[in-house]
């Protein structure tokens, strides 16, 4: 016997969260998800590839993440093809389909017409930047 | 040792780590913080780092496809998501602050008597399928913090609603400082919110714990990134073993009763909070 799936099912419609939104939710977190897979993927072969006889304590000494902070070294890195950035981009793709899934949620408060919940979600994602761009710099 | 021995060997560790999370709402970087101190000698500000970056790899994976089959609850999720991201900002810029001090052991050892101390209170809701569904309090009427989800398991539709919302919100500013502290998701603190808090269904609770805490980690790995916390080469391996656990767990979870969810969870935490009391005093 087979069991259907919630998209078979039909489940009490909730207005702000139509089936449409949560599939809208799930498309981008499965994005994210390869983007990921992708990325990092790539970087931590070709890390292993090209630097084969590298030891924790050199890996542990040499992570350039910190000075990521400059758009511009990170994408000269990128260009550069260094392993260290593709798998940095991969945590970065993570973490923007972690924001903009709380920024898809703010649109549907804010269009479902729960102005409280809309704004809630809003402050999570001015909360989400300042930790990235202030909090995390300041405490560098 | 090379890191190519290390990285295979987290591999392996991580899929079984986010196999677990999945299934328990927990994002995985509880098991591995301490693996990659105690057996790797990783520096735990390192460990913290990659933690928080595989506890985001397991909530992405998870939540594609609980909220594909709308186990999550985006409502409920979305809500308390204003308590924990502050926590964990605030954790986060802590343990920056303090990873090469003495308190940390102390941390840990606190760390482990919370969690121990909610064993007693899920044990006493071994036996409970299902929540009653009874009217919710008056801020969880307002925003209408209430949902519902096809069982699979049981073959129905089940309705929830949300109860004692102030105290789950409380619990989550815990859960979000925690989770700033140790790289962890926290998921444990967050899944007793919603199980013992608001009632939720236990696998509603593990789906949307697994939700939020990508969000959480996401506060997290954004500070631990500027404090130069995050190493590539530990991340990375974690993350992708990590994102293959949870995506078999995930296809799981829909499958099990609500009563052996709360089983596996009730064993994790044991474990876990022994583990902690016991590396902290070790640590001192």
């Amino acid at each position: 016997m087979t069991t259907p799936s919630a998209s078979e099912t039909a489940l009490p419609p909730d207005p702000t969260f139509p089936p449409a939104a949560y599939e809208r939710v799930a498309r981008l977190l499965r994005a994210g998800v390869l983007g990921f897979l992708v990325f990092a993927g790539a970087g931590m072969v070709s890390q292993l590839i090209l630097y084969p006889h590298d030891t924790v304590g050199m890996a542990l000494s040499t992570s350039p993440v910190a000075e990521y902070r400059s758009f511009g070294l990170f994408v000269h890195d990128l260009a550069l093809g260094r392993p260290d950035s593709f798998i940095i981009l991969g945590i970065y793709v993570m973490l923007g389909v972690t924001i903009g899934r709380v920024v898809l949620a703010t649109f549907d408060f804010y269009r479902g017409g729960e102005r409280a919940l809309g704004t809630i979600s809003l402050a999570v994602v001015v909360l989400l930047l300042v930790g990235l761009f202030i909090v995390g710099p300041f405490v560098h | 040792m090379l890191v190519l021995i290390l990285a295979l060997a987290l591999l392996v560790i991580a899929t079984a780590a986010g196999l677990l999370g999945s299934l328990a709402g927990l994002g995985g970087g509880v098991i591995l913080t301490p693996v990659l101190v105690l057996f790797f000698g990783i520096p735990f500000g390192d460990a913290v780092g990659a933690s928080a970056v595989s506890v985001l790899a397991t909530s992405t994976t998870s939540g594609a496809a609980y909220v594909h089959e709308r186990l999550t609850d985006l409502r409920i999720g979305n809500f308390l998501q204003i308590a924990t991201v502050p926590g964990a900002l605030i954790g986060a810029t802590a343990i920056v602050l303090v990873a090469h001090t003495s308190l940390v052991p102390w941390l840990l050892i606190a760390l482990g008597v919370v969690l121990i101390s909610t064993v007693p209170g899920s044990l006493a809701m071994r036996h409970e399928e299902h929540p009653p569904e009874v009217a919710g309090d008056a801020l969880s009427q307002r925003l209408h913090l209430e949902g519902n989800y096809y069982d699979r398991f049981h073959q129905r539709v089940v309705h929830y609603r949300g109860q004692n919302s102030v105290r789950a919100l409380e619990v989550m500013f815990a859960a979000g400082i925690v989770a700033g502290l140790f790289g962890i998701g926290s998921g444990v603190l967050k899944v007793l919110a919603l199980d013992r808090a608001l009632r939720l269904p236990m696998k509603a609770s593990t789906a949307t714990s697994n939700f939020m805490i990508g969000v959480t980690a996401a506060a997290t790995v954004g500070v631990l990134f500027a404090g130069g916390l995050v190493v590539p080469m530990l991340a990375a391996p974690i993350a992708i073993g990590t994102t293959a656990g949870a995506y078999v767990g995930s296809r799981l979870l829909p499958t099990l009763a609500n009563r052996l969810v709360r089983w596996l969870f009730v064993v994790i935490l044991v474990v876990l909070s022994l583990e902690t009391i016991v590396r902290g005093a070790l640590s001192l």
